[in-house]
């Protein structure tokens, strides 16, 4: 194992495999076959193949190892069910994690991640409290103004998740065609529809004034109509684009806020080395 | 001269031997965190066509009657197109297709293609056996390479 | 002394240095993972997993020995795993050195079949053609069911190259089964059905669309579309005349509706003959998809 270990460290991540398993083949019952699961399902994410990596690394979790390992075990898998965005398998990992080592080293960090998570499904109040008790537990006064702000930004987005509501720009355009799309902060856009509509307007009402009937149910039917109940969903679609945008903005400061607190917690390493293996 | 040489040799077989063993990056929180903000899922763009861009293509001597018709899309597109609801039936859209047509068919087959694709793009049933649907973007696929290229595979759905 | 130093620096570089560790020294102690009874376990194990791609390397580390006992087997399983992998011309390249090392003997009648099989997946139809003249004229005393499977695979390769009567007269050897739900019926089956491809003509297409709007598209089997190009075109066509009629020749009703007629006219006509050659092309690529499931299933070793 220690020369499919060596593999691993020089990148040869695909040779390691092959190694790891002719361990676990000639050797599936041995006190050390959670951590060859373990190297296996780390192998398998550098490869990306994150179907195959959380069936290793669940594997390492369910084999018979020491509790010190079990937590970074299951944190490993934890953050690959992240890497690979399977957020509700990954929240009942961390939450796992979160009840059974609260006070460890794994467990603090399952929070931090815990908190990532929530922030991705847009859990902005649960995300709340999550940053809430980790500034409780906070040592450094520059880390409980990280999390200070981080909070503060999501209680805007909770208080004000939207800036424009699509149902009133909507509503808008019926009334006044364009007149949703100029809520919303898109002139251009509303000034086309505004344009395209009077003019679909301007020619059916020509029609009819000429008695031109048969023309004047085309134009409606087959313009009018069309850019009408077009210019309507457009409305609402700009009011949806300008939140999208707000959003982002916000969850951009937050993430760089994040990255900065996560730079002061404890940088103790969370990985299992064959070092710390005990003697079979 | 010889001693010099194995001394050279055992002084390399040395510095292999006492190379320093690679060493994996430590898994911190900060390095974690870092790796899934890197990953982080990207909000959805909220889009009524579902449309890709159409990739550009390099600048080549075309027609003043192409160029018409060029720009006549590019009015459409950005005018008429933009404010009107999806109602095409195929990828990519007519109006892509026609511009795509244009430029890889020349200007008459172009015309006569884009005139076909318009008469094709109705709501009327029995696509489904003549087009691939793509349910990710609810429409059936009508590559322009089905009508210019006749090496290009014609069945998609199988 | 430079003797002992080499052999050291050896041990310290080369992979079997690690089993002088101290931490590998009780594993090491009872097993040899890299001995070829061991290297050909894991192999097996790992083709019984479908994971082809390593058990191709482990098979390739069992022949690096030369004195390594069933290489002639071990090659063939070679064979195997590339063809697996999609990978046909090492797959031929293997049932070749399987067939050539092993003794006279049913199995290197497998081998030799296998080569052919692997021969026509490559698309080397001249090769496989000389390499089954060969299998039968040097081994008389195939066994029935090699001697089916290679008629089979003649039989294929006319299939895959459009050649339905030489496919029809290889099907009607005796050797083969007459009647029934069998492979062998599935491939005359294809054979009959591309003698009566249904291929449509792209000039009738066109010319019925110049007569009647939408009906070359009807004769595509595009019926919606082309009732559809009729209702446009006759429409288009009813409003311009509308308009030159009540307005005279300077009516741009008449011009505009004209002029759309007529390029859609142009356009059904086009797409007529488009769609009668996709038509044809679509039955085409049917078959040829149909053969070539057939060969995948003939060459599954």
């Amino acid at each position: 194992m220690r020369f499919a270990d060596r593999l691993y460290l020089a990148g040869s991540y695909d040779a390691s495999l092959t190694e790891y398993w002719r361990f676990l083949f000639f050797h599936p019952e041995h006190p050390h076959a959670f951590y060859a699961y373990y190297k296996v399902g780390l192998a398998q994410a550098q490869l990306q193949e994150w179907d195959a990596a959380v069936l290793s690394l669940r594997r390492a979790v369910q084999q018979e190892a020491p509790n010190e390992f079990r937590h970074r075990l299951r944190y490993q898998l934890a953050l690959t069910l992240m890497a690979k965005n399977d957020f509700d398998l990954a929240r009942l990992e961390l939450f796992k994690l979160i009840r059974t080592d609260s006070a460890g080293h794994a467990g603090e960090a399952a929070t931090w991640l815990y908190g990532l998570l929530l922030l991705y499904q847009k859990n902005w109040p649960e995300a709340q409290a999550v940053f809430a008790r980790l500034q409780q537990r906070a040592v450094s006064v520059e880390l409980t103004d990280d999390l200070q702000q981080i909070m503060d930004l999501l209680q805007l987005l909770k208080t004000q998740p939207e800036r424009k509501s699509p149902r009133l720009a909507r509503r808008l355009s019926t009334f006044i065609p364009g007149s949703g799309q100029f809520y919303a902060g898109h002139f251009l856009k509303g000034l086309n529809a505004l344009a395209l509509n009077a003019g679909a307007g301007y020619l059916a009402w020509r029609a009819l004034d000429e008695d031109r009937r048969r023309d004047f149910a085309l134009i409606v039917l087959l313009l009018w109509s069309r850019y009408y109940q077009g210019n309507r969903l457009h409305a609402a679609e700009a009011a949806i684009r300008t939140n999208q945008r707000y959003q982002e903005n916000l969850l951009t400061q937050i993430y760089a806020r994040l990255q900065q607190a996560g730079r002061q917690v404890s940088n103790t390493s969370l990985r299992i080395e064959w070092s710390d293996l005990p003697t079979p | 001269m010889v001693a010099k040489r194995i001394y050279g040799k055992w002084s390399i077989l040395l510095a292999l031997m006492l190379r320093p063993p690679a060493v994996a990056e430590a898994q911190t929180l900060q390095n974690d965190l870092a790796f899934l903000l890197q990953k982080r899922p990207t909000s959805e763009t909220f889009n009524i066509k579902n449309e890709t861009p159409p990739t550009k293509t390099g600048r080549r001597q075309i027609s003043e009657a192409k160029i018409a018709l060029y720009g006549a899309i590019f009015v459409y597109q950005t005018v008429l197109s933009s404010q009107d609801m999806s109602t095409c039936n195929f990828t990519p859209s007519c109006s892509r297709f026609s511009r795509a047509a244009l430029e890889h068919g020349g200007l008459i087959r172009g015309v006569l293609l884009t005139a076909d694709r318009l008469q094709r793009c109705n709501g009327l049933p029995g696509k489904g056996l003549h087009y691939r649907f793509l349910p990710a973007v609810g429409k059936f696929a009508d590559p322009l390479t089905r009508y210019i290229d006749s090496s290009a595979p014609v069945i998609d759905h199988e | 002394m430079n003797k002992i130093l080499a052999a050291f620096a050896l041990a310290i570089l080369a992979p079997a240095g690690e089993a002088l560790t101290q931490d590998s020294l009780a594993t090491s102690a009872a097993l040899d993972y890299y001995s070829p009874v061991n290297v050909l376990k894991f192999g097996h194990f790992l083709w019984q997993q479908n994971d082809y791609q390593r058990a191709a390397v482990e098979y390739q580390r069992y022949l690096t020995d030369d004195f390594a006992p069933g290489r002639d087997r071990v090659l063939y399983q070679l064979g195997r795993c590339y063809l697996k992998l999609s990978q046909t011309e090492p797959a031929a390249k293997y049932f070749y050195q399987a067939a050539r090392t092993a003794p006279v003997s049913v199995f290197r009648d497998s081998a030799s079949v296998a080569y052919a099989g692997a021969l026509l997946l490559s698309k080397r139809d001249a090769a496989f053609l000389q390499t089954a003249d060969s299998l039968n004229a040097s081994t008389p005393t195939l066994s029935p069911a090699l001697q089916i499977q290679l008629l089979a695979l003649r039989s294929v390769s006319h299939l895959q190259r459009a050649q339905w009567d030489p496919a029809l007269k290889i099907l009607a050897n005796p050797l083969l089964p007459e009647a029934g739900e069998t492979p062998v019926a599935s491939l005359r089956q294809l054979a009959e059905r591309g003698k009566t491809l249904p291929q449509k003509s792209r000039l009738l297409a066109g010319v019925m669309s110049t007569l009647v709007p939408g009906s070359g598209k009807i004769y595509a089997r595009e019926t919606a579309d082309g009732l559809y190009s009729f209702i446009i075109i006759t429409g288009a066509s009813w409003l311009a005349y509308e308009g030159f009629r009540d307005h005279g020749i300077s009516s741009y009703k008449g011009w505009l509706f004209g002029s759309a007629a007529a390029v859609f006219h142009l356009g059904n006509i086009y797409g007529s003959t488009i769609a009668v050659r996709l038509y044809n092309e679509r039955q085409q690529e049917k078959l040829a998809r149909a053969v070539a499931a057939q060969l995948v299933a003939w060459v599954n070793f």
